[in-house]
């Protein structure tokens, strides 16, 4: 069957799980997109690689459309983050998977619900609209729930907000969320999301993520990717940003089969500023893509991009990183740098670092370098009685730690080193500390 | 503020080759066809092979779009509404047949055919509308063994050659503007240095639109064999017209093992009034391929045309050979500039470099659009990509678009690009020591570029550092 | 030939000038010492017509001419020079070419005919010579490359070209080892005479010992808070700014 044709079915299916009539309207409105503008095509600005479209014509990975499992995921699931003092949260298959934390968030003045009511939707859906975007538009045809995020005014968070979205089935299966996160405090909170698969399956794992940070609001958004080689995984997240409002994104990919991720921001008034950090180690056939779109709609605004990657086997690595500034968006200033290793003769990258711009009093640059490991530098350590492969790995991984250290939180950074460390060495495996997988293997 | 002032100042000058000639001149009908291209081949006597090369890149363009890609807003154009041939009536066999009034518009435009009156070291071919009218020095290069022709007698004369080489770096099919040209292409120049020559002096060809409602497809084509060397340059202007007019060039490169070929453009075609009327949309396929040992070096200057689009390329593909572009792309007023190059690298220690300075002003957007790629087999292939931008007024846009793409682990690539306006505390520094903004800010500018000027050769670095200043004092005030 | 009325500016928003009052008289030399942050670059700023800063109260006369309305190329041309403490590097720009407008336009603006490429070389040959440099000129570009030594030197090798009626001259002593302080101060000594004037900003006394001068005038928070002979500026070194700060909250 042709890929639209079955997601028109798809659809057909999907729709009759909702009787909300404004919930059905908006997924309807996402749905024409998809059809209206279909698949994406050579030649598409926003799409670099195609490889993804094979999954979405296969007629075996099923939509899920219901969550039975009841399981103890706090048991099951440890991240592998251990120190880590957080209050997490679930999603399982796209479905929010209440717990205890929920309350004590609650006490903390935090707002976590699933929006349902009309109201509802109105407030946080209609002021989060996309850009027309093929892969935004089948997650907001296709979610099974809408989280919403509401951290008001003056809000401090005793502990980091972790939110947990897992994929988990016998069986090959698609599955899409939309979390809608508000913020208005002036505190800076830390938000750490932590995609995962369980299970050997070929899933379709689809991510949007609206943020709208008010005036003068702060928040720090870690994320990572932890997921089986044969998963097409993605992450939209559109931002806007009002007054003075700061926001810093690292991502680190550790494992995902073909994984998108799409950063578009928007600095809609002036002091607004954006840091997005990004690593990717990406071996054997997989590819990872970060895709960037920053728009500097107001003047005084301030981004700054970078991005590292290390290829190895047959991986290939995309940046697609974009810096709009509009006219009269006068004393801007942007920075967007992308770096990539290539340690095997079958890695490829694309790095496309572009710069739009159409006021003159702007302060922007990029660069983009990629290369092999310094030559002298691994002549000095080997000089020094270290290893060749000892001495490859410890370069790699100062490479490395430009962006994990902009992770703030101590434990969570320890454990990221840890686990780029091991993932240097071949020796993680996804989800190595879950229970589930380790009995898999 | 003083500098907003100094800016909105802008004073329209006038281009200063915008006369037309009054040439008696032979037009074919307007529009394109498979009769008009017969008629074309036909005119110009050529053989056999060259007619189908011509059909078949037609009937390619036939099934073709206009590319859509570039960041610029072209207006629609109606081919059929385009004369695709207009030449002097008077066919010239020596420089006392030719037509004074050609003689004047060349002089005038400080090119003089008399070989009398050249600058020394500088051989031309000079191009006006459809036709190549006098290519000068052609004797003294000859006894070199060194052709230096137009292209239309090279097709009469060097078949094998041009069979060979014509369409190999830049297929029939590689574009859309490409396949046009290659259909109807009416005359451009030609140039082959034998094994081991180096050219001694620079080979130029001036291309001059003079005719109404005409495009112009000019097709270059150059062959250094193995170990020779030339440099070439290309000059260009136009009449002031109040409509648009079409200028659609392919230029082929090949540098054989060893042989090092320097390309430079001084491209001055109208660029159309303040408001935006009328000036040139310059629509150029320009690439070279390099073969072991071998380099090409593009310079260009583009300070003309309404809208420019070109890329001029590199296909390194030999071991060891070295691609360069330079450029210095200026706009101004409502002119659209989206150009920039392509280093493809195949061979092994292949090494590209490329310079870029945009200045933007008034209401124009200049777009630096490049390819660096480097393949599986380029071990040890090294880029260094520099773009700077520089902004001069708020109303204009400044784009950088690199696409950098590498599958090989050995290979070093690095892009840096910068975009701001120009940096105060150096004009303030200039006005301390006395000097008004103005020419302070060309001051500033002259260096900006300099890196690329300093890549022309001598006579041409001169009149490309006046164009810049007499573009820019118009944008400046 | 200038004269400072109770001057105040402000630089974003904050008042960094509070009213600063004073005379410079053909043949003198001035020092003005004071610790960092106390306005005294500022002061160069104001008085070299960097347009960052808000004027809001006070009058500067340069040679009985309103300084404040002209541009900075214009007070420039009319024999102001300042000597920046922190050069820019202009990239591109050569030395030789970049003299040769500054000094034309200013023969321009004082009805000169402007000097041709071989009566430049050897105008700028002659004042080279006072002054031993010890680096070329030609080929180099505006104080690209330069040392912090070298751009200090270029100023003061500029100043001696442009020949100014006033040099105001910004920490031209900082960063600077005792024999390239020996070259500067020489040339600021060979610069002096009855008909112009030059003001120097210092932190230290150091310079001092070799540039004599006439009054010592010392800042602090934005005002001229003593001034003196120069037994004024080997005072300063002897106590320290403190001694200042006290005698001022005393």
């Amino acid at each position: 069957m042709e890929t639209i044709h079955l997601i028109k079915e798809n659809f057909t299916k999907h729709i009759t799980n909702f009787n909300n009539k404004e919930l059905i309207n908006f997924k309807n409105s996402h749905f024409n997109n998809v059809l209206n503008f279909g698949l994406p095509q050579r030649g598409n600005k926003k799409y670099l690689n195609f490889e993804f479209i094979k999954y979405l014509s296969n007629e075996n990975i099923n939509l899920k459309s219901n969550n039975n499992y009841i399981l103890d995921v706090e048991e099951i699931f440890k991240c592998d983050v251990p120190d880590l003092n957080v209050f997490t949260i679930f999603t399982i298959n796209g479905f929010y998977y209440k717990n205890n934390n929920l309350r004590h968030l609650q006490n903390e003045g935090v707002i976590i619900k699933t929006i349902s009511n009309e109201q509802q939707l109105q407030d946080y859906v209609s002021n989060s609209s996309n850009n027309n975007d093929f892969l935004s538009d089948l997650v907001d045809s296709f979610f099974n729930e809408i989280i919403l995020i509401h951290i008001p005014k003056g809000i401090k968070l005793s502990k980091p907000l972790q939110i947990i979205n897992l994929i988990y089935e016998y069986y090959s299966i698609q599955s899409y969320i939309k979390f809608i996160l508000l913020n208005e405090s002036e505190e800076e909170n830390d938000i750490i999301l932590c995609n995962h698969s369980i299970g050997d399956n070929v899933y379709i794992f689809g991510i949007n993520i609206n943020v709208i940070l008010k005036a003068n609001s702060k928040i720090n958004i870690y994320q990572m990717q932890n997921i089986n080689d044969k998963t097409f995984h993605f992450v939209n997240s559109f931002v806007n940003q009002e007054y003075n409002s700061k926001l810093k994104i690292v991502s680190v990919t550790l494992r995902s089969g073909i994984f998108r991720n799409n950063t578009e921001i928007s600095l809609n008034n002036q002091l607004a500023e954006s840091k997005i950090y990004g690593l990717w180690l990406t071996d054997k056939e997989q590819i990872t893509e970060y895709h960037t779109n920053i728009e500097h709609n107001s003047p005084n605004t301030s981004s700054l991009q970078l991005f590292k990657s290390i290829l190895d086997n047959k991986a290939t690595g995309i940046y697609s990183g974009k810096i709009v500034v509009k006219k009269n968006s006068q004393k801007v200033t942007a920075y967007q740098s992308n770096k990539n290793l290539l340690i095997s003769k079958e890695a490829k990258i694309k790095s496309l670092p572009h710069l739009e711009i159409y006021a003159d009093d702007v302060k922007c640059s990029h660069g983009s370098a990629t290369g092999k490991l310094d030559d002298d530098a691994l002549f000095y350590l080997i000089s020094r009685g270290i290893p060749h492969k000892e001495a490859c790995i410890l370069l790699m991984e100062a490479f490395s730690s430009e962006i994990v250290n902009k992770v703030d939180i101590e434990s969570l950074k320890n454990s990221l080193q840890h686990l780029v460390n091991k993932r240097l060495r071949g020796e993680l495996e996804y989800c190595h500390r879950c229970n589930i997988c380790k009995t898999d293997q | 503020m003083e500098d907003k002032d100094t800016i909105k100042n802008i004073t329209e000058q006038e281009y200063k080759f915008g006369f037309v000639s009054n040439i008696d001149t032979e037009y074919f009908p307007r529009g394109i066809n498979e009769e008009i291209i017969k008629e074309i081949s036909k005119k110009k006597e050529e053989p056999e092979f060259m007619l189908d090369f011509r059909l078949k890149a037609f009937n390619k363009w036939k099934t073709m779009k206009m590319p859509q890609w570039a960041n610029l807003k072209i207006p629609d154009i109606d081919y059929q509404n385009i004369i695709y041939y207009a030449a002097p009536k008077n066919k010239p066999t020596s420089l006392n047949d030719i037509d004074p009034e050609i003689l004047r518009t060349f002089e005038k435009l400080g090119i003089p055919l008399d070989e009398q009156k050249q600058l020394l070291g500088v051989a031309v071919d000079a191009v006006l509308d459809s036709v190549s009218v006098k290519t000068t020095f052609k004797e003294t290069l000859a006894n070199l063994g060194i052709i230096f022709c137009s292209i239309s007698e090279a097709i009469k004369s060097y078949p094998d050659l041009v069979k060979k080489y014509l369409g190999s770096v830049v297929p029939i099919s590689d574009n859309f503007f490409a396949a046009l040209n290659s259909a109807v292409f009416s005359d451009g120049s030609f140039v082959y240095i034998p094994k081991g020559v180096r050219c001694p002096i620079e080979l130029s060809t001036y291309f001059r639109i003079n005719a109404y409602n005409t495009g112009q497809f000019e097709r270059t084509l150059i062959i250094a064999d193995e170990n020779s060397y030339v440099s070439y340059l290309e000059g260009c202007t136009a009449p002031m017209r109040d409509e648009n007019q079409l200028h659609a060039a392919v230029v082929e490169l090949i540098a054989l093992p060893g042989a090092e070929i320097k390309y430079s453009t001084v491209q001055n075609w109208y660029p159309g009034d303040k408001n935006g009327n009328g000036g040139i949309f310059n629509f150029v396929t320009k690439r070279g391929i390099c073969y072991e040992n071998a380099k090409i070096s593009w310079t260009q200057v583009e300070t003309g045309s309404a809208i420019t689009w070109k890329y001029p390329s590199c296909i390194l593909r030999g071991d060891n050979s070295v691609g360069e572009f330079y450029s210095i792309a200026v706009t101004k007023n409502y002119q659209q500039a989206d150009t920039g190059t392509k280093m493809i690298h195949i061979g092994k220690n292949t090494r590209s470099r490329i310079v870029s300075k945009g200045i933007s002003a008034g209401y124009s957007n200049n777009t630096y659009r490049g390819l660096v790629k480097i393949m599986k087999g380029a071990e040890n292939a090294r880029n260094y990509t520099q773009c700077d931008s520089l902004l001069i007024g708020d109303k204009c846009g400044a784009h950088t678009f690199p696409y950098i793409e590498i599958e090989n682990p050995t290979a070093i690539a690095e892009h840096e690009a910068t975009t701001s306006k120009i940096n105060e505390d150096q004009l303030f520094y200039c006005n301390q020591r006395g000097i008004k903004t103005e020419d302070a800010i060309a001051l500033i500018i002259s260096g900006y570029v300099k890196e690329v000027i300093n890549k022309l050769p001598m006579e041409f670095a001169i009149e490309a550092q006046k164009l810049l200043q007499i573009t820019l004092d118009s944008s400046i005030g | 030939m200038l004269t400072i009325k109770n001057l105040k500016v402000k630089v974003e928003g904050k008042e960094i000038l509070k009213g600063i009052n004073l005379e410079v008289k053909k043949g003198e030399t001035h020092a003005i010492m004071g610790p960092n942050g106390s306005g005294k670059s500022t002061l160069a700023a104001v008085l070299a017509g960097r347009n960052y800063m808000e004027i809001t109260e006070g009058e500067v006369y340069f040679n009985n001419e309103n300084l404040l309305m002209l541009k900075p190329e214009e007070r420039a041309q009319k024999g102001l020079f300042l000597g920046f403490q922190y050069p820019i590097e202009i990239p591109g720009v050569t030395m030789i070419n970049f003299l040769k407008t500054s000094l034309n336009e200013i023969r321009k603006a004082q009805n000169l005919e402007p000097l041709n490429a071989v009566d430049f070389l050897k105008f700028i040959k002659e004042k080279k010579e006072l002054v031993p440099f010890g680096f070329e000129l030609t080929g180099r570009h505006v104080n690209e490359g330069f040392s912090g030594g070298e751009k200090k030197k270029n100023e003061v090798f500029q100043m001696l070209v442009l020949n100014p009626t006033l040099a105001i001259l910004d920490e031209i002593d900082s960063g600077l080892d005792i024999d390239a302080l020996k070259v500067v101060a020489n040339a600021i000594n060979n610069f002096k005479n009855d008909e112009n004037a030059v003001i120097l900003i210092t932190h230290y006394q150091r310079l001092l010992n070799y540039v004599i001068p006439d009054f010592v005038h010392i800042f602090y928070d934005g005002k001229i808070i003593k001034s003196g002979d120069k037994t004024l500026a080997f005072e300063l070194e002897e106590k320290g700014y403190d001694w200042i700060k006290e005698s001022v909250s005393s």
